[in-house]
């Protein structure tokens, strides 16, 4: 660090202390490349990476596992890749970062870490939220008598009959996403609901749905695997 | 901060403004030490405390409750121990700050925020 006292009248002869402002001023990124294997073409100020220098850069890509950072100071050679990191010294995972997103780096003197805020909330940490997080529920159609659901769209969904259907098997079920299907029947002819086999319940007895005009009923489920579900059914909550 | 016009050949007089450059740019704290009562030293160019100021620095370790951070200037005496918040006002609580995480904190005049 340069601790050059400026006093009235000195001529400004530090540059040492100019580079450095430089590269902080200077420290966004461009020509930005690659999305786990990243480089970036940085302010020409600076001759090595130090201690407290700080980046930002948009990302090229999501990575897809642990990432790297290498820098060229514009007109020179690349300064050699360095990992990102977060909360010190844990390798990011696939989607910590996003394509398009801002990126935030503070190189800590071996590595570059991404610089957030606090309370967490990264992907790959235990996290302990202090306020409530919501599944906003999505809502099912049935198409020629079937319900297509897509696992990846919410946690939470929502149907109300309009015909005798069945609950498709899903798409992008992977373990360990759970959820509730809350169950509208039609207001004026209730109808009859059959389920693929993907989903299983208890002793493997399929639930009926109550079928009392507009009467609802709450189907809740747990992927196992790609290829079944624990679910079962609360029948006419009211 | 005063505004000072640079052009070719000025002779450049604003020690202020070079002393508020110098504390944004080198305000990486160094000798880190402690989790709820946190030391760092600071750049010499800051003699006190300005709305405004921006710092970071790497955890000493994992808080386990409010927190607070008093730095020293490089060369100087301590400025005094400030709350360190989030949101605006709020406390910090336990594992907020991750042991050898990069912290940053900007001065809003009474406490740091973490932004």
């Amino acid at each position: 660090m340069s601790s050059t006292d400026f006093t009235d009248g000195v001529t400004l002869t530090d540059d040492a202390w100019f580079d450095d402002v430089n590269t902080y001023v200077y420290g966004y990124l461009t020509s930005i490349s690659g999305a786990d294997t990243i480089a970036a073409a940085g302010p020409a100020s600076m001759a090595a990476y130090s201690a407290g220098q700080r980046f930002r850069f948009i990302a090229a890509g999501t990575n897809t596992g642990a990432v790297t950072l290498n820098i060229t100071p514009s007109g020179a050679t690349a300064l050699g890749a360095k990992a990102v990191t977060r909360d010190g010294t844990t390798a990011l995972i696939a989607g910590d970062i996003t394509s398009g997103m801002i990126v935030e780096v503070v190189y800590d003197g071996t590595r570059f870490q991404i610089a957030r805020s606090s309370p967490a909330g990264f992907l790959g940490t235990a996290n302990s939220w202090t306020k409530a997080q919501r599944g906003t529920p999505v809502a099912l159609t049935s198409a020629a008598a079937s319900i297509a659901v897509d696992l990846s769209l919410a946690n939470n969904f929502t149907h109300t009959l309009t015909e005798n259907t069945t609950l498709a098997a899903p798409s992008n079920a992977v373990a360990g996403q759970s959820g509730v299907l809350v169950l509208t029947q039609h207001a004026s002819a209730p109808k009859t609901l059959a389920y693929n086999a993907f989903w299983k319940f208890p002793s493997g007895v399929v639930p009926v749905l109550t079928a009392t005009n507009s009467a609802v009923d709450t189907f809740s489920y747990y992927v196992e695997s790609a290829t079944r579900a624990t679910c079962n059914m609360l029948n006419d909550v009211k | 901060m005063t505004t000072t016009n640079f052009t070719d050949g000025a002779t450049a007089t604003d020690d202020g403004w070079f002393d508020d450059v110098d504390t944004h740019a080198y305000g990486y704290l160094t000798s880190v030490s402690g989790v709820d009562t946190i030391t760092a030293t600071g750049p010499a160019s800051m003699s006190a405390y300005a709305a405004g100021q921006r710092f970071t620095f790497v955890s000493a370790g994992q808080n386990t409750g409010a927190v607070t951070l008093n730095i020293t200037p490089s060369g100087g005496s301590a400025l005094g121990a400030k709350a360190v918040t989030k949101n605006g006002t709020s406390a910090l609580v336990a594992a907020d700050i991750v042991s050898g995480a990069i912290v940053d904190v900007v001065y809003d005049g009474t406490r740091f925020q973490r932004p």
